[in-house]
């Protein structure tokens, strides 16, 4: 029967065996200074980890089953997740003012947030305070507009 | 030790440094009293502000950062019942009842109190006996780091038993092929790159950190909340009160809580000092042992708001995560995940903890050392008074708390690099730790593995070089030998024990 600990170790099983597929991409130069080469280390770690894998995933169950991904409210996770993506691809586009009020707004709305003029006044006053830290304090410049329209 | 003192006290008395500790004690304070957010998650979230700081300032703010997120982990323990961190779960068991009983503040108050006094016993231990480990690391070789570093990731990983020993290995082990990812590093080949040119450079310690701590966190927070919520999130009488708290103590209370501190202190610090054990295992072994030496009359108090109780447990996580700074300054080994964390950020700002670091940065070790006693003293006497106001802060509704965590995870590290592609990788890693972290499985290893993972190939080459390509120095060099075998013992023993316990 499945549960959590096998799941996670079929999981990492199957990472380090692409991992392992991967090391032999790894290019070998003549002359290494010692025995070790880039692959030897990535190997070893590699083996390893596919024999703990295995241990856990072969080993008698003492686990109950359970179902910890049953409850989530993925209806809202999956967005969120979407969300940050789009935040990254837009922060340059759109520039540090946009894209973070935006970003924020998006948040507090699918967290349920309804109201609209604290969900603005929160996200912009976050967002200029955030900014004015950044620059004003840290010495840190974050291009507050579009790359077309900054002065 | 004098003239290290007056180094230390010379770095840390600057207008600049002292305003840095009070923002570290009083972010680490905000960010340790939400309910599921640590010192791990509050580390994280300061490094990048951090990163812009001269080395120095920005090591004392970290350092700050952390037991100040201790302090206010045990806030939330005593207002709402809801430990902030794991090292804050004993403190709940006599705090929120006494809490509850009509005597928050007196119950802050000790827990307050027994933490600054834990705190400020370590740092004078932790004066004691850094000086002392770091002239005796002085003689190590890379031979011998490179045996420290594998004790440092097996006592982490080893700190359970059966199944979940292996998913700390196991956890290790994806830390340390993440470490392999970027330039090889002596030949500088470049390994698992899959042909990006923006992970030539490797995978940034920060966006690991932010995204498997931080914005997982976050995320899970999200994924937890039942599907169309609307509601407000629930506010306690305790945290929403307007009136000021009663934090008076009798002297009555102080003689019963003192000698608990005093015990609980030495044993805190002294955990602390072992790689993997940490402030948890302190504050739990200190609440137990405290529950064995009370008598009768005072045991039964326990778990119903004795002062002994809460004394206890905040004494020793406190001396514990001021211990743990002994191996992370002196040899450069992490003993938590935290440490780990730090290791990192001490790595990221061009200092290398270990054995050079009192004779290379002196500014830094003594600066460190002497600005926990200035920020254990912060914590007492601003922190303290300001804790009701703080407090509010446990009644900020979640969908206004959650997308700014978000926010500052994915800024912080876009901030470092100016790379949109690392906002993307933080979204990825983020879903995975998720993933994981349902599961059950550590993430404190896979950062730990991570952070080694790079030093133990650098010092495993330099052995082999210094050995003429042999690996004869796993036995013909003592400390090596010494080492290694602490680290097979450690690994070895912990499930042998249990079996033979478990049997008997």
């Amino acid at each position: 029967m499945i549960n959590t600990d096998r799941a996670g170790a079929l999981l990492i099983l199957c990472f380090s065996l692409g991992y392992a597929l991967l090391i032999q991409e790894i290019t070998l130069l003549d002359g290494a200074p010692t025995g070790l080469t880039a692959r030897s280390m990535p190997t070893f770690i590699a083996g390893l980890a596919i024999l703990i894998s295995l241990w856990l995933l072969l080993q008698p169950g003492t686990r109950q089953a359970s179902r910890p991904f049953a409850a989530l409210n993925w209806l809202l996770g999956a967005p969120f997740c979407l969300l940050m993506s789009l935040y990254g691809f837009g922060l340059r586009p759109l520039g540090y003012l946009l894209s973070t009020f935006l970003f924020l707004a998006g948040g507090f709305f699918l967290l349920g947030e309804r109201r609209g003029w604290l969900l603005a006044t929160v996200a912009l006053s976050v967002t200029g305070v955030f900014w004015l830290l950044l620059s004003a304090v840290l010495g840190v410049y974050l291009p507050l507009l579009p790359p077309g329209l900054a002065p | 030790m004098i003239e290290g003192i007056s180094a230390g006290l010379s770095a840390v008395f600057t207008l600049h440094n002292i305003a840095f500790l009070l923002v570290g004690c009083l972010t680490g304070t905000l960010i340790g009293m939400l309910p599921g957010l640590g010192p791990m998650t509050a580390i994280a979230l300061m490094i990048p502000i951090a990163s812009t700081l001269p080395a120095e300032t920005s090591i004392m703010m970290m350092a700050a950062v952390y037991y100040g997120a201790i302090f206010g982990g045990s806030t939330s323990s005593i207002l709402i019942n809801a430990p902030g961190v794991a090292s804050t779960v004993a403190t709940s068991f006599d705090g929120y009842p006494m809490a509850k009983a009509g005597q928050p503040g007196k119950a802050l108050a000790v827990a307050a109190l027994a933490s600054f006094a834990g705190g400020l016993i370590a740092a004078l231990l932790l004066l004691l006996f850094a000086p002392s480990l770091a002239a005796v690391s002085l003689s190590f070789h890379s031979s011998d780091y490179f045996a420290l570093m594998i004790l440092g990731l097996v006592a982490v990983a080893a700190f359970g038993a059966g199944s979940e020993l292996r998913k700390a290995l196991l956890m290790t082990l994806i830390g340390l092929m993440l470490s392999t990812v970027g330039s090889d590093p002596t030949q500088g080949i470049p390994r698992f790159t899959l042909g990006m040119i923006d992970l030539m450079d490797g995978v940034s310690f920060l966006l690991l950190v932010m995204a498997t701590f931080a914005l997982s966190e976050a995320l899970l927070q999200i994924l937890r909340k039942p599907a169309g919520t609307r509601q407000q999130d629930p506010q306690t009488e305790l945290t929403s009160q307007s009136k000021p708290l009663n934090l008076s103590l009798s002297r009555q209370d102080i003689q019963e809580a003192s000698p608990a501190v005093v015990r609980s202190s030495l044993l805190g610090f002294f955990v602390g000092l072992l790689p993997g054990a940490g402030a948890t295992i302190a504050s739990l072994l200190a609440y137990g042992s405290e529950h064995r030496l009370a008598g009768r009359v005072r045991r039964a108090q326990f778990g119903h708001g004795s002062i002994r109780g809460l004394a206890a447990p905040e004494a020793a996580n406190n001396a514990a995560a001021t211990g743990s700074f002994v191996p992370l300054l002196t040899l450069g080994i992490p003993g938590s995940g935290t440490t780990a964390i730090l290791l990192g950020a001490f790595i990221a700002y061009g200092v290398q903890p270990g054995p050079m670091l009192m004779i290379s940065e002196p500014a830094v070790f003594w600066g460190v050392i002497v600005s926990m006693w200035l920020g254990n003293i912060v914590l007492l006497i601003l922190n303290l008074p300001m804790i009701p106001y703080l407090a509010r802060l446990l009644s900020v509704r979640q969908q206004f708390l959650l997308p700014l965590i978000l926010f500052f995870s994915l800024v912080g590290v876009y901030l470092v690099s100016f790379n949109t592609f690392d906002i993307q990788m933080m979204v990825i890693f983020a879903i995975v730790a998720v993933v994981f972290r349902l599961l059950d499985f550590p993430m404190a290893p896979m950062i730990l593995g991570f952070i080694l993972g790079g030093m133990i190939e650098e010092n495993l080459q330099r052995a082999l070089l210094i050995y003429d390509n042999s690996w004869s120095f796993l036995w013909q060099r003592p400390m090596t030998l010494i080492i290694m075998s602490l680290a097979v013992a450690v690994l070895i023993l912990p499930p042998l024990v249990n079996r033979f316990v478990s049997r008997r």
